[in-house]
């Protein structure tokens, strides 16, 4: 029986049956246990990803589409 | 008045929706679990007046919208007790006091805008899967059960087997340099032989043969989708297992109107106007609904989809604060 290697068989044997089947992964991997790991470079979250979506945060407060309102309010 | 409550800490549902609401100059404030059990923090739960002042102002009076992103109690005790029992029923009984203090306070704004509606965050997932039947969508025929003879019937009344996955969840447990966690799970022959006579209720679900898997963004009527497309033959039955796969691919995706209309009457029936559904589709060509939830995460898809889904949620909360 696969399980928790800090839990009896016998412990086990009480939970419900998901816990005979419980997936072991490595910590390093799994970043969202904020072990000390970088996000950016967790493979388990695919956040890698991240580095080449374009950036969410409106940086400079300045939009393209206002650049052009404001080009276009000059003529 | 937006009032967003999640952590105190970095959320990665949260943070990038703040950026946005701080970028449109909007009238928001920020609180947390963290502030409410703060012993920094100057706060008032005024109950003979039916009242709550934070940072000096009344809530009752200054808040239209609440978004109800994060606000989980959990109070630890930031000291070692040799006596373990004892610590562990004074963090069982501060939580309490705070769970009842928490739920105090959304009562007292409960008629204020929510997104979602305090009562619908914690929705059962198997009243899920019965609403969602109830909606007209196909859900995976699934059943909890106790006891060995009964699984052997469900799976022969079935084509392609049974899955077994938690009803509702299972966190981490970290051991040393490894951590353990429950995922979906195939009731293979070997395991199935293995069953005891009788267990602990566990569900189990019809197996269904995949084509891909659906993430749906669900905001107010609005949907945004991506498809996860994995043309390897080694599959686990859980997505999340291959999502990193080189295998692979996340793209935007249209459901039907008729997907849509049906999802929208879920969410209807639930009482959620926001939510991360999971669907699925055979590969006999019919959906599947697995599962929706309340509070997901969304950033992953919005980023690789472009959707800016951090950028609706911040102009829905300043729409519904005019």
């Amino acid at each position: 029986m696969k399980t928790l290697p800090f839990l009896e068989e016998e412990i086990v044997k009480q939970l419900p049956l998901n816990y005979r089947y419980i997936k072991k992964l490595e910590v390093a991997l799994t970043t969202e246990l904020k072990q000390g790991k970088r996000f950016s470079i967790s493979n388990f979250h695919y956040s890698g990803q991240y580095l080449t979506a374009e950036t969410y945060k409106p940086i400079s407060n300045i939009f393209i589409s206002d650049l052009i309102k404001k080009h276009e309010d000059d003529f | 008045m937006i009032l967003v409550l999640s952590y105190k800490k970095f959320e990665q549902g949260t943070d990038p929706v703040v950026d946005w609401l701080i970028h449109y100059n909007a009238d928001f404030m920020r609180v947390s679990v963290d502030d409410i059990a703060s012993v920094q923090q100057n706060y008032t739960v005024d109950i003979y007046n039916d009242d709550i002042i934070y940072k000096g102002k009344s809530l009752k009076d200054k808040v239209k919208v609440i978004w109800n992103r994060r606000v989980l109690v959990d109070f630890q005790i930031k000291a070692e007790l040799e006596n373990l029992s004892a610590k562990a029923q004074l963090r069982g009984e501060a939580n309490q006091e705070l769970r009842h203090l928490t739920e105090f306070i959304a009562e007292s704004l409960i008629d204020k805008k929510w997104l979602p509606p305090f009562k619908s965050r914690n929705i059962n997932k198997l009243d899920q899967l019965r609403s969602a039947k109830n909606s007209g969508l196909n859900v995976p025929r699934s059943k909890v059960l106790n006891n060995k003879a009964d699984v052997i019937s469900f799976n022969n009344e079935l084509d392609g087997g049974l899955i077994t996955k938690p009803i509702d969840f299972c966190g981490y447990y970290t051991h040393e340099a490894d951590t353990y966690t429950i995922f979906t799970n195939e009731l293979t022959p070997e395991r199935m032989a293995d069953l005891p006579n009788f267990f602990f209720p566990t569900l189990f679900q019809e197996k269904i043969e995949v084509e891909y898997e659906i993430r749906v963004f669900y905001l107010d009527g609005e949907f945004d989708s991506i498809v996860t497309v994995n043309k390897s033959l080694t599959k686990d039955v859980d997505k999340k297992l291959y999502s990193a796969d080189s295998n692979s691919h996340q793209v935007p995706y249209n459901l039907s109107s008729l997907l849509k209309d049906q999802l929208t009457g879920l969410m209807q029936s639930l009482n959620l106007n926001i939510g991360s559904i999971d669907v699925m589709k055979s590969k006999n060509g019919r959906f599947y609904f697995l599962e929706v939830n309340p509070v997901g995460q969304y950033l992953s898809e919005s980023c690789t989809g472009n959707f800016f889904t951090e950028k609706k949620i911040a102009e829905w909360l300043i729409k519904s604060d005019k």
